[in-house]
């Protein structure tokens, strides 16, 4: 039973990349990120169309898997941490012929993460009416995304959750003002001495010239 | 339902070597064609043909389902 794809040509490219991975070589091909807690970042895709129809097309991120360098997509309703974190706009839209549509892909990290890999695609797809044999045809094209999340601050176990930043620069500041108040503690211990000192040193010199008196 | 991937033909200025992975069986996600040892720009087209069998004990009536072609 053949089946024609009367979908055309659809394809999937990165626009713009992050100037944080312009050196990583696989940054113009997938989506490459280092993701920190609290952060958010963007990068523009281009979803393009050959055909000579318009196309409907949606916009959508779905989970994957990457087990000893064996990428895998995963079944289209599977999700991960990286996904509920990915939003695109636009999410669906109308290629016109021989054009294109920009979206922009936005990864929100939440504060509290699971410091470790993230893998999923950023799907563009277009779906044909069922035919009368009763079979839709989907065809989708997906740009892959390699993304290494947060900085390990405990390593207790790989499920440690890694403080957000704001402990960090908290903990700096506490750092500081007890780095003060030793400072202020260890002067007034040494004026004190020093004080004690002078008053010995006056004392002896009274108590010289009375005996040369 | 069965999938059969036919003739590969690739295009492109860079290259890879394409295998097929004739299918006898669709259900969930399936590798079809994979590509190894690749470099440069490339592409691969092919027109596959599905061949359903129904079974002798099938029960009448109206049967639907979708089929995804994927790749990333």
């Amino acid at each position: 039973m053949p089946i024609s794809a009367e979908v055309g040509s659809l394809g999937i490219r990165i626009a713009q990349i992050p100037s944080a991975v312009q050196s990583n070589p696989k940054s113009g091909i997938y989506i490459v990120s280092h993701l920190s807690p609290s952060t958010s970042v963007s990068q523009r895709i281009e979803v393009t169309n050959s055909s000579a129809s318009p196309m409907n097309v949606s916009i959508y991120p779905g989970a994957a898997t990457n087990s000893g360098e064996n990428f895998v997509a995963l079944p289209d309703g599977v999700t991960n941490e990286l996904t509920s974190w990915t939003r695109i706009s636009p999410a669906s839209g109308v290629i016109p012929a021989h054009g294109h549509i920009d979206a922009i892909v936005t990864i929100d990290t939440p504060a509290l993460v699971t410091p470790g890999e993230q893998f999923g695609v950023i799907w563009a797809s277009v779906s044909s009416a069922p035919g009368l044999n009763g079979i839709m045809n989907v065809n989708r094209v997906g740009i892959r995304m390699y993304d290494s999340v947060g900085t390990i601050m405990q390593t207790k176990s790989a499920s440690s959750l890694v403080k957000p930043p704001w402990i960090s620069t908290h903990e700096l500041e506490l750092q500081w003002i007890l780095i003060a108040a030793l400072t202020a503690v260890l002067l007034r211990i040494i004026l004190r001495k020093a004080r004690k000192w002078r008053k010995k040193r006056r004392k002896a010199a009274k108590a010289r010239a009375r005996r040369q008196n | 339902m069965s999938y059969s991937s036919g003739v590969i033909s690739a295009h492109g200025s860079g290259s890879a070597t394409f295998v097929e992975h004739d299918q006898t069986d669709l259900t969930g996600q399936k590798s079809v064609v994979t590509a190894a040892s690749a470099s440069g720009t490339y592409s691969a087209t092919w027109s596959p043909t599905f061949t359903l069998v129904v079974p002798a004990g099938a029960t009448d009536g109206s049967y639907t389902g979708t089929i995804t072609h994927s790749v990333a």
